[in-house]
C-alpha cells in the first residue's frame, strides 16, 4: 500500500481513536451517571414528597388533635356524646387516613380514682376499670376512643402514663404545650395478628382559662391529653400507594424511630419481605423533626433492568464509538492519500528534476540553438548555441515578441537569404500541414546549382545565411508546441559546414567537368576537322599528336582524380601500414624514376642509418615521385633536383623528406593555392599537369598525420617538404577534417 | 574586292587557338591570337576585329573582365563577341547576356559549328540590290 520511504505519520489517528474512545467512554459514563443522576433525583424529589407527605400527615393529625383540645375551650365537660360527634365529623370529611383513632385520656389524680372509676362505670362501662393496677403518684386513663370498637375497645381504660415510652411523650406534650409523637412501641389495639409497629401523638389539654406560661403552670392546669393512635403500616399506607403507582417502581422506604438505622427503632419497612440488600445509588435518608422527635427515613430503590434506563448511556458510547471509529478511519484514509500524493509528487518532482537536468544539459550541450516561446508569443527561453551562433544577447532575447524578433534576426541574414520570420514559417508550416503547399524549393532560384542547396523552404524548414558571427547557413525549423505555457519552439541548426562541405564538392564536380572539357575540345575538334577536311601529311601528324597528347593529359586527370576521391573516400582506411626504412624507399623512388629529357636523377641523400616512419608504402612513394615529377617539371631550364632527409628532433618529432629544385619558382600568390585542386601555376600551357599532383601528396601526408610544407622564390627554385611523425602512429587520427581540402589548411 | 573579315581568339590554351585557327582560317578571313586578357586587348584595339572568340577563364583578367573593358571603348562596340567556355552555369550564361554577348559556346563544340556560327555573325559581303522595271 504505502511504499518505502518516510513512515507514513499515522499517530494522528490512533490519537484521534484513543482520544474518541476515551471520550466515548467518559460520555458515555456521564450519561450514565446524568442519567443516574436523574433517575436519583426523581427519586429524590419522590422521597422528599414523601416526607413532605408524612410530615403533611402528621401536622394533620396534630391539627385533629386539636380541634380535639379546642373542644374542651368551648366547653368545661366534653362528654362521650360530644367526643364522638366531632370524631365522626372529622371521619366524615374523610380527610385523614391512617387514623387507628382519636381519643382522650384523662388526667386522674390518685386521690379521684376510685370517683373517677364509678362514674365511668356509671355511663354504662360496668367492666370499666385504670389498667395496669397499682400504686401509682399518678394516673391518667384513655376515657374516649373513637371510633369505639373493634381494637380500639382494648384501649378503653388503658393508662398510657405507665408505660415509659408513651408517659415521655406524655410529659413532653403536657411540658411543652405542642404536640408530642412518642417513640416505637406496640399498640394496645394489637391483637397479635398481623402485629405492626405503633406510635401516638399526644396534645395536651389545659383547663380553660388556666394560665400555661410556665411548665409549672402547664403540669397544674393539665386535665388530659388529646391523643391518637397509629398503626405505622396504616400510617403510611396512604402514602406509599401513590408512590409505586407513579413512579412504577418499587421504593423501599424504612423509617426508623430516632437517629439510628437499628432493627429495634424500625417503624415502617415497606418491603419487609424482602432481604436487605447493600445500599444501591438510590439510597437516600431524610429525618423528620416532629416537634423534637425524629424520625429517620431511609429510602432506597432496588436498581432492576427498568430501574434505570441506561439505554441512553448505551447509545451514547455506541454512537461515540462509532464516531471515532469514523474519524480516527477518516484520519488514517487523510494521512495515508496524503503521504501517497507527497510520495507521488515527490516522484513526479524527482522526475521532472530528472528531466529538467536532462533538458538543461542537452540544451548546454547541444550546438543546436532552441529558442521558445511563451503563450504570448514571447520569448521566454534561449539555448547557449543561439547567442553563439547569431550574435544575439540572451538577455536582450527573452521577453522579445515574435516580431521583434524576426526582426533582429532577419537583419542579420544575407538579402538572399533572409528570415522570413516566425509567422510566415508558420503559415507554411500550417499550409503543408493542411496538404496545401507544395514540397520544392520555392525561392526562385534556378534548380539547376548542382549540389547547391538554394535558401528556401520545402515546407518545414527554412534556410537562413547569416553574417553576425561569421557566415553561416543556419537551417531553422518551427514546431508548434501543444502545451498551455509553451506556444512553438523554433530550432536553429548550423549546416554551414555541411553547406559548404556541398558546395565545395559540387565546384570540384564542375571544376572537374571543366577540366575535362578542355582536353575533350580539342580532341573532339581535331577528330572533326581530320574527317571533313583535307589535310597534307605533315600538318595531319601534328593534329593525330595534339589529340594523342590531350587523351593523355585527359587519362591522366581522370586517374589523379579517381586517386584522389579514393583517398578521400577511404581516409587512409585502406592504407596498409608498415615500418619504412624512409632511406631505402628514396633509393627506390629514385631508381625507378624516369627523368624528363635524360636530366639527372635526383641526387640522394646521404645514407646514415635507417629512418622509420610508418607508412603505406605505396601510397609514400606515390607522394614523392609525385613531388620529384613537379620539380623536374616545373624547372625546365635544367638545374638538379636534389632530395634531403631531415631527422626528427626532440622539439621536432617529425622526419622531413626535402625536395629541392631550382626551377621558376612560384609568386606567393601562387604558393598560397599551389595545392588547389586543377590550380596550375603555368599559365602558358608549356607545362603538361592536371594541377592535381600537389593535392594528391598534401592529402597523403595529412592521413599519414604529418604535414606539407613548400617554400619558394620566383626565378630561384621550389622547396617541398614532406614532414612525417617519426615512429609509430596511426594513420587517419590526424588527418585533417576537410573535403576538400583548402589552401587555408595547409600549414605551411 | 571584298574586304576581309578579322577574328580575333582568346585563348590560354594553345591547342584549342590552333583548333579555332585551323577550322575558320580561310581566304577571306584574318585571324589574330592571343593568349592572355591583355594581349588580347591590345590587339583588338589594334585590329578591330569583326568576331571575337573569347575564353573565359583567362589567368589574371578574365573573359568577362575583358567584356568590361571592350564596353568602354566605342570602336569595339560593333564586334561580335563568342565567349568560348567550359562553363555552363546558369549565372555565367545570364552574365553573358548582361553584356551583350553576342554567342555563347559551351566546350566540346564542334568546328562546324563554329564556323557556322562566325559566318553569321561576320559582316555579310554587300549585295546591291538590282529591282527591275515590271
Amino acid at each position: 500500500m504505502l511504499s518505502t520511504g518516510l513512515p507514513t505519520k499515522t499517530w494522528p489517528a490512533w490519537a484521534i481513536l484513543g482520544i474518541g474512545l476515551l471520550g466515548s467512554v467518559y460520555v458515555s459514563l456521564q450519561v450514565k451517571q446524568d442519567t443516574e443522576n436523574d433517575a436519583v433525583r426523581q427519586f429524590a424529589y419522590a422521597c422528599d414528597q414523601v416526607t413532605l407527605k408524612i410530615e403533611e400527615r402528621l401536622g394533620a393529625y396534630a391539627l385533629i388533635l386539636r380541634g380535639g383540645t379546642g373542644l374542651f375551650s368551648a366547653s368545661a365537660v366534653v362528654n362521650r356524646r360530644e367526643w364522638r360527634a366531632y370524631i365522626e365529623a372529622l371521619q366524615a370529611a374523610k380527610g385523614v387516613p391512617g387514623v387507628q383513632g382519636i381519643g382522650f385520656a384523662q388526667v386522674i389524680p390518685p386521690d379521684q380514682l376510685s370517683t373517677h372509676i364509678a362514674r365511668i362505670r356509671a355511663e354504662g362501662f360496668p367492666d370499666y376499670t385504670v389498667r395496669p393496677p397499682g400504686e401509682r403518684t399518678l394516673y391518667t386513663s384513655i376515657i374516649y376512643l373513637e371510633p369505639f370498637r373493634d381494637r380500639n375497645l382494648r384501649a378503653f381504660g388503658y393508662d398510657m402514663f405507665s408505660e415509659p415510652v408513651r408517659r415521655a411523650a406524655m410529659e413532653q406534650a403536657r411540658d411543652s404545650g405542642e404536640a408530642a409523637l412518642s417513640g416505637k412501641v406496640e399498640l394496645v389495639q394489637e391483637t397479635g395478628k398481623e402485629v405492626q409497629a405503633g406510635t401516638l401523638m399526644y396534645v395536651p389539654v389545659y383547663r380553660n382559662g388556666a394560665a400555661t406560661n410556665t411548665v409549672d403552670q402547664k403540669r397544674a392546669a393539665l386535665i388530659g391529653w388529646a391523643y391518637s393512635p397509629y398503626r405505622m403500616n396504616d400510617l403510611m399506607g396512604g402514602i406509599l400507594a401513590n408512590w409505586t403507582s407513579l413512579q412504577g417502581r418499587e421504593a423501599d422506604l424504612h423509617i426508623y424511630d430516632g437517629t439510628r438505622a437499628i432493627p429495634q427503632a424500625l417503624l415502617f419497612d415497606s418491603k419487609p419481605l424482602m432481604t436487605p440488600a447493600l445500599h444501591s445509588i438510590f439510597y437516600q435518608t431524610r429525618t423528620i423533626n416532629f416537634y423534637g422527635r425524629q424520625w429517620l427515613l431511609e429510602f432506597d430503590q432496588a436498581i432492576t433492568a427498568s430501574s434505570i434506563s441506561h439505554a441512553s448511556a448505551w447509545w451514547v458510547l455506541i454512537g461515540s464509538l462509532a464516531l471515532s471509529g469514523l474519524l480516527s478511519g477518516l484520519m488514517l484514509s487523510v494521512i495515508n492519500t496524503r503521504a501517497e500524493a507527497v510520495r507521488i509528487a515527490a516522484e513526479l518532482i524527482a522526475d521532472i528534476k530528472d528531466h529538467s537536468e536532462q533538458l538543461g544539459a542537452i540544451f548546454d550541450l547541444s550546438p543546436d540553438g532552441f529558442i521558445t516561446f511563451d503563450a504570448a508569443h514571447r520569448i521566454k527561453y534561449v539555448s547557449p548555441a543561439v547567442g553563439i551562433m547569431t550574435g544575439l544577447k540572451d538577455d536582450d532575447m527573452i521577453g522579445l515578441d515574435e516580431a521583434g524578433f524576426s526582426k533582429d534576426l532577419a537583419n542579420l541574414c544575407m538579402p538572399a537569404a533572409r528570415f522570413p520570420g516566425v509567422a510566415r514559417l508558420r503559415e507554411q508550416q500550417n499550409a503543408v500541414s493542411a496538404g496545401i503547399a507544395t514540397v520544392g524549393p520555392t525561392t526562385g532560384r534556378a534548380p539547376d546549382t548542382y549540389g547547391k542547396r538554394p535558401a528556401g523552404t520545402d515546407g518545414r524548414r527554412q534556410i537562413i545565411e547569416l553574417t553576425g558571427c561569421g557566415n553561416r547557413v543556419i537551417e531553422v525549423r518551427l514546431r508548434i508546441a501543444r502545451t498551455e505555457n509553451t506556444s512553438q519552439i523554433l530550432y536553429l541548426h548550423d549546416i554551414t559546414r555541411e553547406t559548404e562541405v556541398d558546395r565545395l564538392k559540387s565546384e570540384f564536380l564542375s571544376h572537374a567537368a571543366h577540366e575535362l572539357r578542355t582536353p575533350m575540345a580539342s580532341i573532339y575538334g581535331f577528330t572533326e576537322l581530320l574527317m571533313t577536311q583535307d589535310f597534307d601529311k605533315a600538318e595531319r601528324r601534328d593534329i593525330l599528336d595534339t589529340i594523342y597528347r590531350q587523351s593523355e593529359l585527359m587519362i591522366s586527370i581522370i586517374n589523379e582524380l579517381l586517386d584522389l576521391a579514393r583517398i578521400e573516400a577511404r581516409r587512409g582506411k585502406d592504407f596498409t601500414i608498415e615500418r619504412v626504412d624512409v632511406g631505402e624507399l628514396l633509393r627506390d623512388v629514385v631508381g625507378g624514376f624516369k627523368t624528363p629529357d635524360g636530366r639527372p636523377s635526383p641526387t640522394e641523400p646521404s645514407s646514415g642509418g635507417p629512418l622509420w616512419v610508418s607508412a603505406d608504402r605505396k601510397k609514400l612513394i606515390q607522394a614523392v615521385s609525385n613531388v620529384i615529377s613537379n620539380a623536374y617539371k616545373y624547372s625546365p631550364g635544367g638545374g638538379t633536383v636534389g632530395i634531403e632527409l631531415v631527422p626528427p628532433t626532440s622539439d621536432v618529432p617529425l622526419l622531413g623528406i626535402r625536395i629541392v629544385d631550382h626551377g621558376i619558382g612560384m609568386t606567393p600568390e601562387q604558393l598560397a593555392r599551389v595545392c588547389e585542386r586543377f590550380y596550375r601555376a603555368d599559365v602558358s600551357g608549356k607545362i603538361p599537369g592536371t594541377g592535381l599532383g600537389m593535392s594528391i601528396v598534401k592529402e597523403i601526408v595529412e592521413l599519414h598525420g604529418g604535414q606539407l610544407e613548400l617554400t619558394s622564390k620566383v626565378g630561384a627554385g621550389t622547396t617541398v617538404t614532406l614532414w612525417l611523425p617519426a615512429g609509430n602512429v596511426e594513420v587517419g587520427t590526424q588527418a585533417p577534417d576537410t573535403f576538400p581540402s583548402s589552401p587555408k589548411e595547409q600549414k605551411a | 574586292m571584298t574586304l576581309k573579315t578579322t577574328v580575333l581568339i582568346v585563348d590560354d590554351d594553345g591547342d584549342l587557338r590552333n583548333l579555332l585557327r585551323i577550322s575558320l582560317e580561310n581566304s577571306h578571313r584574318v585571324i589574330h591570337e592571343a593568349a592572355t586578357a591583355e594581349e588580347g586587348l591590345r590587339l583588338a584595339l589594334d585590329a578591330v576585329p569583326d568576331v571575337l572568340l573569347l575564353d573565359i577563364g583567362l589567368p589574371g583578367l578574365d573573359g568577362f573582365d575583358f567584356c568590361r573593358a571592350i564596353d568602354e571603348d566605342p570602336t569595339l562596340w560593333n564586334m561580335k563577341t563568342v565567349i568560348i567556355t567550359g562553363h555552363d552555369a546558369a549565372e555565367d550564361i545570364s552574365q553573358a547576356e548582361r553584356f551583350g554577348i553576342d554567342a555563347y559556346l559551351i566546350k566540346p563544340f564542334s568546328p562546324r559549328t563554329v564556323v557556322e556560327l562566325v559566318e553569321r555573325l561576320e559582316p555579310q559581303p554587300h549585295k546591291m540590290m538590282v529591282i527591275l522595271a515590271d
